[in-house]
């Protein structure tokens, strides 16, 4: 067995594409990801469904926004766009992942995005969807847990955020459970202990002291440096401010974290500016 | 012979009558030597260095005015042959005066931030230019720490994330807003790879057309009014974003310039106050500031993307540059300064000597650099040339080198015209580069130029080229000789020691350096005059410090001296040997002895390289009845050089004038060098075939023992020639080689007598009476010494007396006038005999 896989059990990591994002910021962060984690990776390219159904309506038509003007619209179109689309993601790939020695693969699968793309990477350790740093559109969609519920937690998933920081810092979210250890695996392997800030969710001083023992246990030798705070409610605005605060690039959280079975949990951390992970 | 008789001690020229038998010449009259004991040192090491040029005077004086009076247009010619010391001269004069002159300013190129192609020259307090070019780098060093640190700090971070925050507010409110209005009316907003639609929805999922026809007719159309509603929404929605792009980037720049001018407005601020004399250089930072103000992001987007590792596994790639980062020396070359003239060495002004004066190492250039397979150029590569080094000084410019090399002098007397240094590349002078370049602010030029060239180039450029005389008025004429006096004399022997010294030669001794005074008068070829040629002395010098390293003298003797002069000889005098072995084999006919009629031994003087000496002819002559002519027949067969055929003419104008002036010249006579094959020119010649001529008319033969040089004029006066000393050394080595008889010797002309330095040992001969020099003022002299027989001179009665030689030429011409006009009675016949008388 592989140290890496030993460390974090990450060996494919799975970009998934949504044909609305731009796909060059993902792709960027997918490459540094998987050259970090010593894992292959493995892009899909999701023809998005409800896009090709809605380019079929007669009436509809496509606001293009560099003429600045609405134009016919049709399924024959929207088709083409993909195609095209796709041969030039998967060109970006092939050079990305040759120029940093990358094992890597390229898919084209059609669904809706983020379940298509949990869907067909069943054998994948970790999932990147986001959309870029599109600004003219960035408000207009993002990766989101909220409406994956409970699927967000069935696999690992990186959810990009548009204009997230430029920061190796990370924030992970322990409470001592399996998926809390693992996503401090994870976290681990990313970045160097002085890069890491460990959220102990804990209500009192004694429960902080356990946990943070635990974590320095998990850590072993590449403690050195880690910060440790105590967040006494496990809310999911605390993590997000706790993130803001110290300018994380990314919050990591486990996957039996109970803030993702909770709805407004999930919205919140929509909501937040840095990438968010989940372990599972 | 002639010199047993009543001779004077020196030169019997002056004495008696024009017919007067001339006298040998005594020892002091062929040669002048130089007494060890009038050298004022015993040897050169105590002597006291010359500090001034010895015997040109003239050049001095012209040099000093050259230099003292500034006014436009007066610029030098110092021009005299080779070796007469006038770059040294020049340069030490130029020298000592520039020491006294303020130091001119520095000068450097910089960018200029209106036009880039125009880059901008500054002026700066002398020796302050490095310190500019200095400042400028330790600021751009700064700038790449104190930038990003601003751009790092909180308080910008903070800013800047409120306004983005901002935007983005209110872009998000905006699609917000809109996605609302759409999902009231069952309708989503959507992305697709080519832009944005909005499609009817059911259960946040898109509804088919299959499903959507089976909606109610009124459903359907509500829909389509509605996404249509909504286009018109989002149309004018994002009709704003690029206002608001605008906006949030006029933001941006302003909090940058803000951040960046709090960053560096203290950096720059104390480059200002360290240059506040200058003005135009605190301009130039002005706008330095302004421009890194406006640029300050490129600054960061460089720093970030050399420092791109710490981007990391969640914030970008490892090692790599982005891509549309300007590298740093893009960004930063432009707040270089070029430093063009940096006084900081130079004391007083400068003094240059260009010696290869191409275009672009006179004006200066402009390189390039290969970037992608184009040449590209900016103001960082603009190099100087002389004038600028020498601006505010003076410049020394071989005339000849300058003058061979393209455009060069052209552009120098534009630049000398216009008073700026303006830098252009070949290609732009000859208009046949059309490609972008640079045009360098003009440098203002206050300079003196020297030029340095021969008299024949300075003739040629005044006769030649019409702006010559505007630019170049001060003429420094070095002569090759100067007057031999006591006072010049000890100032040569200074001058002898200053060289050995400065060339770190070994000392020389009394006797040597008056050698070498010797040596100078027999270079000037004149016992009253003392070469100038310099290098000529400074190459005997070494060469004798050579041969008593070899002899193993500590000092050098006048032994030494005289084998540098000896051994420089030999080494040249191959030909010489070989021409002088065919006399003294029979090849070439030369007869040293016994006596011939119409035959007589000239001498000439024939150059190789550096090397020249004197080699007999025979010259013939034959007459017989004719129409008056002489004829040259070197000159028949254009061998002969116009100055040969001018003396030949003068000949037949003095026997005519001399012998016949009542009367026809009826002569025909040929004249002609014997056994010359090559060009022969110079009247020096003509003495000799008068004398050829006077023996074949008057049937007296010419002792061969003599040989004979000078020209001729009209009345018969014997006029000076020159290579007087290689001429007598010359015959004297080929009688020397057949045997000295005691009766030879050469005739010169009186006018010569004053150039004699011979050999020692041809002086030795002649003391020793086996040799002479003879001086003649006339042709009557010439051939009464050559015939034995008086020239005689005509008496009262008009008669010219019995016997002599010219009572018999005057026979013979009017023997000759008779049988011509009895020739033409026969011819014409009796009836026109009384048009004949």
């Amino acid at each position: 067995m592989k140290p890496a896989e030993t460390q974090n059990g990450i060996r494919r990591v799975v970009l998934a594409l949504d044909p609305g994002a731009d796909y060059r910021a993902a792709l960027g962060e997918a490459i540094a990801l998987a050259t970090a984690l010593q894992a292959e990776l493995n892009t899909l390219f999701i023809e998005d469904v409800g896009l090709l159904g809605a380019a079929r309506h007669s009436f509809v038509r496509r606001y293009a926004p560099m003429r600045a003007r609405w134009e016919p619209f049709g399924e024959s179109e929207i088709e083409s766009a993909f195609k095209d689309l796709a041969g030039r993601v998967r060109a970006a790939v092939a050079e990305a992942a040759s120029r940093d020695r990358l094992p890597w693969s390229f898919k084209v699968v059609r669904g809706e995005v983020e379940a298509a793309a949990l869907s067909a990477a069943q054998d994948a350790d970790l999932v990147v969807l986001g959309a870029g740093q599109d600004a003219l559109l960035a408000g207009l969609r993002s990766p989101s847990l909220a409406r994956l519920g409970k699927r967000a937690r069935e696999r690992s998933v990186l959810y990009v955020r548009p204009k997230a920081p430029v920061a190796r810092l990370l924030v992970v979210a322990y409470d001592g459970a399996p998926g809390a250890d693992r996503a401090l695996g994870v976290a681990a392997r990313l970045a160097d202990p002085s890069e890491l800030t460990v959220a102990l969710i804990a209500s009192d001083a004694k429960d902080a002291g356990e946990l943070e023992k635990q974590a320095r246990g998990m850590l072993g030798d590449r403690v050195a440096g880690t910060a440790f705070i105590t967040l006494p409610k496990a809310s999911a605005a605390d993590l997000c401010g706790l993130s803001t605060r110290v300018g994380a690039g990314a919050l990591v959280i486990g996957a039996d974290n109970p803030l993702l079975r909770n709805a407004a949990a999930r919205k919140r951390l929509d909501e937040t500016t840095c990438r968010v992970l989940v372990v599972r | 012979m002639a010199r047993e008789g009543n001779m004077a001690e020196n030169s019997g020229t002056e004495s008696g009558s024009p017919a007067a038998l001339p006298t040998a010449l005594s020892a002091e009259a062929l040669r002048r030597v130089c007494d060890p004991a009038t050298i004022p040192f015993a040897t050169t090491r105590e002597a006291e260095p010359l500090k001034t040029v010895v015997g040109q005077d003239r050049a001095v004086a012209a040099v000093e005015f050259g230099i003292g009076i500034r006014r436009e247009g007066y610029n030098l010619f110092a021009l005299g042959p080779p070796g007469t010391g006038k770059h040294t001269l020049v340069h030490d004069y130029l020298t000592r005066a520039a020491a006294e002159e303020p130091t001119p300013p520095d000068y450097v190129y910089v960018n200029n931030f209106d036009d880039p192609h125009k880059p901008r020259a500054l002026k700066l307090p002398a020796g302050r230019a490095a310190a500019l070019h200095d400042a400028l780098e330790a600021l751009v060093r700064e700038l790449r720490t104190a930038l990003p640190g601003a751009f790092e700090s909180d308080e910008y971070v903070s800013r800047r994330q409120m306004i983005e925050g901002e935007f983005k507010r209110r872009q998000e409110e905006m699609f917000e807003a809109l996605q609302a209005r759409a999902k009231e009316k069952g309708v989503a907003l959507m992305r697709t790879p080519v832009g944005l639609m909005f499609a009817p929805v059911r259960d946040g999922e898109v509804i088919e057309p299959k499903e959507f026809e089976k909606l109610p007719a009124e459903e359907q159309e509500r829909l389509k009014n509605d996404i249509e509603a909504l286009q018109e929404d989002l149309q004018k929605s994002m009709e704003q974003l690029p206002a608001w792009s605008k906006e949030l980037r006029d933001k941006l720049r302003e909090l940058n310039r803000e951040v960046t001018q709090f960053a560096v407005g203290h950096l720059i601020q104390a480059v200002r106050e360290a240059f506040a004399d200058a003005p135009a250089v605190v301009a130039y930072l002005d706008r330095v500031e302004a421009d890194i103000v406006d640029n300050a992001f490129d600054f960061i987007r460089s720093v970030m993307a050399q420092d791109a590792g710490a981007g990391g596994a969640m914030g970008g790639q490892p090692g790599r540059r982005a891509p549309e980062a300007p590298d740093d020396d893009t960004l930063f070359r432009r707040y270089r300064v070029n430093v063009l003239v940096d006084n900081r060495e130079v004391t007083g002004a400068p003094v240059v000597y260009e010696d290869h004066p191409v275009l672009g190492n006179l004006i200066g250039r402009i390189e390039h650099t290969a970037q992608f397979g184009a040449l590209v150029t900016d103001f960082n590569l603009i190099k100087p040339g002389a004038l600028h080094k020498a601006n505010g000084g003076y410049l020394i410019i071989d005339a000849r080198r300058i003058l061979m090399q393209p455009l060069s002098w052209e552009e120098l007397k534009r630049t000398l015209r216009s008073e700026e240094i303006r830098i252009e590349s070949v290609g732009q002078l000859m208009s046949i580069v059309s490609t972008v370049s640079l045009d360098p602010e003009p440098i203002a030029l206050d300079i003196k130029i020297v030029l340095v060239g021969d008299r024949q180039l300075y003739q040629l450029l005044c006769a030649l080229d019409p702006d010559f005389d505007g630019l170049f008025k001060v003429q420094a004429e070095f002569q090759h000789v100067m007057t031999r006096t006591d006072e010049g004399v000890g100032d040569y022997a200074r001058l002898i020691a200053t060289l050995a010294e400065r060339h770190e030669l070994r000392a020389f001794d009394r006797a040597a350096v008056a050698r070498i005074v010797e040596y100078g008068q027999r270079l000037a070829d004149d016992k009253e005059r003392l070469s100038t040629s310099f290098r000529d002395i400074l190459d005997i010098l070494r060469e004798t410090d050579y041969w008593a390293g070899r002899n193993g003298n500590g000092t050098a003797t006048a032994a030494d001296v005289q084998r540098a002069i000896d051994t420089k000889i030999h080494r040249g005098d191959w030909v010489r040997e070989l021409i002088h072995e065919q006399i003294t084999r029979g090849t070439v006919l030369i007869d040293v002895d016994g006596e011939a009629v119409g035959q007589v031994n000239a001498l000439s003087v024939l150059q190789l390289g550096n090397f020249s000496f004197g080699k007999p002819s025979r010259i013939t002559a034959r007459v017989r009845l004719g129409k008056g002519e002489v004829v040259d027949i070197e000159r028949q067969v254009e061998l002969g050089g116009s100055l040969h055929s001018k003396g030949v003419l003068i000949l037949s104008s003095f026997l005519g004038a001399r012998y016949c002036a009542d009367r026809p010249l009826a002569l025909s006579a040929s004249l002609v060098f014997e056994q010359s094959y090559g060009g022969v020119d110079g009247d020096s010649a003509s003495s000799t075939e008068l004398y050829a001529l006077l023996s074949a008319l008057s049937g007296l033969p010419i002792n061969q023992s003599f040989a004979i040089t000078g020209s001729v004029n009209q009345h018969g006066e014997v006029q000076a020639i020159g290579g007087v000393n290689q001429k007598i050394e010359g015959y004297f080595d080929i009688c020397s080689t057949l045997g000295l008889t005691g009766r030879q010797g050469v005739l010169i002309p009186n006018t010569n007598v004053k150039h004699l330095m011979l050999r020692h040992d041809v002086v030795e001969a002649c003391e020793a009476g086996r040799f002479a020099v003879y001086p003649i003022a006339t042709i009557d002299q010439g051939i009464a010494l050559l015939t034995g027989v008086p020239a005689g001179e005509r008496g009262v009665d008009g008669v010219f007396p019995e016997g002599s030689v010219n009572a018999r030429v005057e026979a013979r011409l009017e023997d000759f006038a008779k049988k011509a006009r009895a020739f033409a009675k026969g011819r014409l016949g009796p009836d026109n005999e009384e048009a004949d008388a």
